[in-house]
């Protein structure tokens, strides 16, 4: 009898121990918790354009919108990174920030307390991850060191390397130089002058650098002056410059700057004057499809005509590579 | 009634084939060298390294005119691989008279159209007039003078005088300094050094990206080994000032 009780005990502990691990699955999708987060924390070369999503087991009921942060990491310190919408959808928690996301930057998510209640419970311990959105140099891979290609092949297939071409802000470079000498109904010894015009998109360009070079070496420089009377031109701006004592074949290198004067765009123009002319003009039109755009080497490789755009429209030391995990 | 019939149907065909108004507002324009004739009659061909699209094979399409605007009469003949088209004048040109042979950017090689109106200028010189027969040659020393997009290539099919020729050859020559092609993976990189003329490099439609000091890059994916490219080195006016033929190694 004694025998028996002990046995019964002995089940019974059993039981105890083996109930709850055979339950436990069961049990743990029914306590609200992250299925996943994109980007993974710890994620590097994260494309710019790549939405913040986290991934809870069960659908969303409602968000409380206030513990729930983004944070930028600038000169060592995070600063806050204003949220544009959190929205829901199903079981996916979508966070969009009011600016895209830029190169080469930390960025760090946050969750506080009873941020989101779900159909199983509400989701109330905190959750800290970052991720990281430096670049690949699109020429490195492509003509420096194309065994990284290789390499970066191996572990993310095509559709998930993507490149993007920089933003482009040089509309236009128009130069008109006239050759010292005389007008032939004007007796008049006019020394050379040349004109340089310059169009740019008005979004983000504050000021134009123009430098004229010979052989490498530079000859004369300046900030070019904005014109008011093209001020009527939707998304436009035009700048003028004008220099004296030019030489017949020189290179513009024209910059175009934001206000913290860093350079966002610049272009090479090549100048020859022509044989018989006293007033030569030649004017350079940039229209670009791929610019500011990302593309997955898939894209760029089964479409020839889009890969050669891309490859004309922007000098590749500018293209950046980042990766996405899908 | 018939009117409106017509506009419905120009709207119809403007909303069905919008690539007819784009395809005409991207086309260029390409102004050749100045050429001198010695032969009165002397008819062009333009060789395409495809075949040219039988239907793009028109007056319009191909023509020449004075300086007064006033069309010439001639005849064009297609040869059998239909990769050359000969344009032939049906009265004899005049002296000192400036004329252009106009091959337009509708014309379809292969399957694409080209995308330069390309222009010729040439004029028949009364000096030489007593030398004409002797100046005509065998094609051997035929001069290529133009290409559009890659795809043609303008050869005068008479030999010109060497007093006109030799000249632009020798400045032709100083123009493309040196052209180097490099493969990677993914692309060829070509690389062309110019002459301070040279303002403008292309091959095709695909223009060469300046780097400055007198160097053009192109990086070009759609290339297979053996393939010949022409890279043509243009003035600031678009003249052309060398062509040159590459073959990708």
């Amino acid at each position: 009898m004694r025998k028996v009780n002990i046995l019964g005990v002995v089940f019974l502990l059993l039981l105890s121990i083996l109930v709850p691990a055979v339950n436990h699955p069961v049990q743990a999708s029914n306590y609200p918790k992250i299925e996943k987060t994109i980007p993974a924390a710890g994620d590097q070369h994260v494309p710019i354009d790549t939405d913040i999503r986290i991934q809870f087991n069960s659908n969303i009921l409602k968000i409380s919108a206030n513990y729930i942060k983004l944070f930028v990491k600038t000169n060592g310190t995070y600063t806050d990174l204003p949220i544009k919408t959190i929205r829901k959808d199903r079981d996916v928690l979508n966070i969009i920030p009011e600016q895209s996301l830029e190169f080469n930057k930390d960025y760090l998510v946050q969750i506080n307390g009873p941020a989101i209640e779900l159909e199983n419970g509400t989701y109330s311990q905190s959750l800290s991850y970052e991720f990281s959105t430096n670049y690949i140099d699109f020429y490195e891979l492509m003509v420096i060191n194309e065994q990284r290609l290789e390499n970066l092949l191996t572990q993310y297939t095509p559709r998930e390397i993507k490149a993007f071409a920089p933003k482009r802000y040089i509309n236009e470079i128009n130069v008109t130089h006239k050759k010292p000498g005389a007008f032939k109904e004007d007796q008049t010894s006019i020394s050379g002058i040349t004109n340089i015009d310059i169009t740019t998109k008005s979004e983000d360009v504050k000021n134009v650098h123009v430098e004229i070079l010979k052989n490498g070496k530079l000859l004369q420089k300046g900030y070019a002056h904005s014109l008011n009377e093209d001020k009527g031109q939707k998304n436009t701006l035009k700048f003028d410059i004008g220099f004296s004592k030019m030489p017949d074949f020189f290179d513009v290198h024209v910059t175009a700057l934001d206000s913290s004067q860093k350079i966002i765009d610049s272009k090479i123009l090549k100048f020859a004057t022509e044989e018989g002319k006293i007033i030569n003009t030649y004017k350079e039109s940039f229209k670009y499809k791929t610019e500011g755009k990302g593309y997955t080497l898939h894209e760029l490789l089964s479409k020839e005509s889009l890969f050669s755009d891309f490859l004309a429209e922007s000098p590749l030391t500018d293209i950046k590579v980042q990766v996405e995990d899908k | 009634m018939r009117k409106p019939l017509i506009l419905l149907m120009m709207l119809v065909i403007i909303v069905l084939f919008p690539g007819i108004l784009v395809g005409q507002a991207s086309i260029e324009k390409v102004l050749l060298e100045d050429r001198t004739i010695q032969d009165p009659l002397k008819s062009w061909s333009v060789t395409f390294t495809q075949p040219v699209n039988k239907g793009t094979i028109k007056k319009q399409n191909f023509y020449i005119i004075d300086e007064r605007k006033r069309e010439l009469k001639t005849k064009l003949r297609v040869s059998e691989d239909e990769s050359k088209v000969t344009i032939t004048p049906e009265s004899p040109y005049k002296d000192n008279v400036q004329y252009y042979l106009h091959i337009k950017g509708n014309v379809k090689s292969g399957k694409t159209f080209l995308n330069e109106h390309t222009i010729l200028p040439f004029k028949l010189e009364t000096r030489t007039s007593s030398n004409k027969g002797t100046n005509k040659t065998s094609g051997t020393d035929k001069k290529q003078v133009s290409a559009n997009t890659g795809k043609s290539e303008t050869n005068t099919s008479k030999s010109e005088t060497s007093s006109s020729s030799k000249p632009n050859q020798k400045n032709k020559a100083k123009n493309l300094t040196s052209v180097q092609t490099e493969c990677h993976s993914h692309f060829v990189e070509i690389t062309v050094n110019v002459s301070d003329q040279v303002a403008k490099v292309k091959t095709g439609s695909d223009e060469f990206e300046y780097k400055g000091n007198n160097l053009f890059v192109l990086y070009k994916p759609d290339l297979k080994k053996g393939e010949k490219l022409t890279v043509k080195g243009y003035s600031i006016s678009n003249k052309v000032l060398e062509t040159k033929e590459i073959v990708i190694p």
